[in-house]
């Protein structure tokens, strides 16, 4: 309990600085301007659509998602650098366990505490999302709303709720990255620099890892590859198939558990420097 | 447990075989030593001599490469941990957030550490350091090198520690602000300290030999890493039988003539007097030897006071050694 107590002391005082900073809030508009800049193309083309070509209200959360994907892993690996780079290149991680708070608290405060922020973002994008396409879907479509939220059902609300939360996970594990990346290079830059790298890679790689995995299934081992490489890299993106990320949740936890793991080992071992002024 | 023959109560540190290596550096040498509770205790040194490794091994910055730590009386990793909850450290140069105020810095780090002091110790503590006001409001990265140093000050304050470790905290303040620092350090090590279990114990980095001859009750010198020596500031000089006596005569030419031809040596001559290296306690034997020749003494002040001289020789000695 004296843990948990001291884990929501941490997160609150780190929420205290996150919010004070001005980058913070300029990175949030910026994803803001994403969300509301597809919407707004979406309601034009269902304007213009010709009647009973438009888009069902659920469809949109799932144009957002789409877009939300995409800007998550950039998002998380800028969250990381901000909570995690900053206190190396200003040396505040000593008066953050001047006291004796152990390291690994620190750590950890800080990525719960992007990881709620991340899921807050996603949360208000669904709904607003979703009141848009409420307001602009095609009022037929809103009929059939109410038989496709049944689960399992291919195109209703329930699919498309479990498709665009699935952005969240992969975002956790972008933060992960990031993290692993400022603590172990004790910068900021280096943190950005390096995992926007990496996402770029992947963005690259992922074809050639659909390549490779469709010919290892065709050599019968496609088991193997649906946990392992593509797993990661292709469940990463949420499109692998109908279920979303979901049928990889177990490596994509391991590889979360794993980066966040690395990142308090990493914190924990480290001598503390004052920073660079 | 071992306590201060001084006051009785348990060392505030006490450290065996400390090292720390950074590569093929021996920045901290296999130190032992202990500092006795309540008082300042100084720690002297050149620069590069291990006292702010040595300090922010102690404060849990740095991570020994060998060696023991007892800190108020707590050991091992769980009790360094829970004994560090009475230290406030401020090591190197003060590290704050600096899109925060000097009072968000403050309250962000009273409610990480616990304290429950609220708004009033924070209003105090700027108070106690002049940072009131505009300063208060004063963004850290906008702050000068004094009101950062300030506010270092301020925030090992937070909560009333046992246990002060303070390196160098004197850095970049103007003359006042040393003096008024200074006086601080004392009254906190004084009976009205509002340390918990007592005054507190300070452990002040210097290379200030008159700051720590003004400042602390006990000193530890160290030299490569090395502690050299270790114990009350006034038996520091007896390491040293010759120090030096700033002076000023009707006649400070012939006045440097006179103690030449005597046998002292005239360390330094400028238009403010004379350095003459003189024998600890015998700086009568130039004024009598002046007076006898017709120059008469305007001003005769030992420099530093033995403790110059007891570093030197310290220092001095290892020089050799090596």
């Amino acid at each position: 309990m004296a843990v948990a107590a001291e884990m929501v002391n941490l997160l609150r005082w780190e929420w205290f600085r996150l919010r004070r900073r001005a980058g913070f809030w300029v990175i949030l508009g910026l994803v803001g301007l994403v969300v509301i800049g597809v919407l707004a193309i979406m309601v034009v083309l269902q304007r213009a659509a010709p009647l009973g070509l438009g888009l069902p209200p659920y469809g949109f959360p799932l144009f957002v998602f789409e877009a939300l994907s995409r800007v998550g892993p950039f998002l998380a690996v800028i969250l990381a650098a901000m909570t995690f780079g900053g206190e190396y290149g200003w040396g505040t991680l000593r008066p953050l366990v001047a006291r004796g708070q152990p390291r690994w608290q620190a750590a950890l405060a800080k990525l719960l505490l992007v990881s709620i922020v991340l899921a807050v973002i996603w949360v208000v994008a669904w709904v607003l999302a979703s009141l848009v396409g409420l307001a602009a879907g095609e009022s037929a479509a809103l009929l059939e709303t109410a038989l496709s939220i049944i689960p399992g059902a291919p195109d209703g609300w329930g699919s498309t709720a479990a498709k665009f939360f699935s952005a969240w996970p992969v975002a956790i594990a972008y933060l992960g990255l990031g993290a692993v990346l400022c603590t172990a290079g004790r910068s900021t830059a280096f943190g950005v620099g390096v995992g926007i790298a990496v996402i770029i890679a992947e963005a690259i790689a992922y074809p050639l890892a659909d390549t490779i995995a469709q010919l290892a299934s065709d050599v019968s081992v496609s088991e193997y590859t649906r946990w392992t490489l593509h797993g990661v890299t292709g469940g990463f993106m949420g499109r692998d198939d109908d279920w979303g990320i979901w049928p990889f949740a177990p490596a994509i936890a391991a590889y979360v558990a794993g980066l966040w793991a690395l990142t308090l080992a990493i914190l924990t071992r480290r001598d503390l420097d004052s920073g660079n002024g | 447990m071992n306590m201060s023959p001084e006051n009785g109560r348990a060392p505030a540190v006490t450290v065996s075989g400390l090292a720390k290596h950074f590569g093929r550096v021996r920045a901290v040498d296999d130190v032992t030593l202990t500092i006795p509770a309540g008082g300042v205790y100084g720690l002297l040194g050149p620069n590069g001599s291990g006292k702010t490794t040595l300090l922010s091994m102690l404060a849990g910055f740095l991570r020994p490469t060998a060696g023991e730590i007892t800190l108020l009386g707590q050991t091992g990793p769980a009790g360094r941990r829970a004994a560090l909850h009475q230290v406030g450290a401020l090591v190197e140069r003060p590290t704050f957030w600096p899109y925060l105020s000097c009072r968000d810095n403050l309250k962000c780090l009273q409610g990480i550490y616990g304290s429950d002091g609220g708004a009033d110790e924070i209003d105090r503590l700027l108070n106690m350091v002049n940072l009131e006001g505009d300063a208060a409001r004063r963004k850290f990265r906008a702050c000068s090198t004094g009101m950062k140093q300030r506010l270092g000050i301020a925030a090992t304050l937070l909560g009333n520690p046992s246990l002060l470790i303070l390196d160098e905290p004197t850095n970049g303040l103007d003359p006042v602000g040393i003096v008024e620092v200074r006086e601080l350090i004392r009254s906190l090590a004084g009976p009205d300290s509002p340390g918990n279990g007592g005054p507190a114990t300070i452990i002040l980095a210097s290379h200030l030999l008159n700051e720590v001859e003004q400042v602390c009750d006990h000193v530890g010198v160290m030299g490569r890493g090395r502690l050299l020596y270790s114990g009350p500031v006034s038996e520091m000089g007896t390491a040293a039988p010759v120090g030096r006596a700033h002076i000023r005569t009707t006649d400070d030419e012939r006045a440097a003539s006179l103690l030449s031809a005597a046998g002292w040596e005239v360390v330094s001559r400028s238009e403010e007097g004379l350095e003459v290296a003189v024998a600890t306690g015998r700086e009568w034997e130039i004024s009598r030897h002046l007076a006898n020749a017709g120059v008469y003494i305007a001003e005769l002040r030992p420099m530093g006071g033995s403790l110059e001289a007891g570093f030197m020789e310290v220092t001095g000695e290892q020089e050799r050694v090596l």
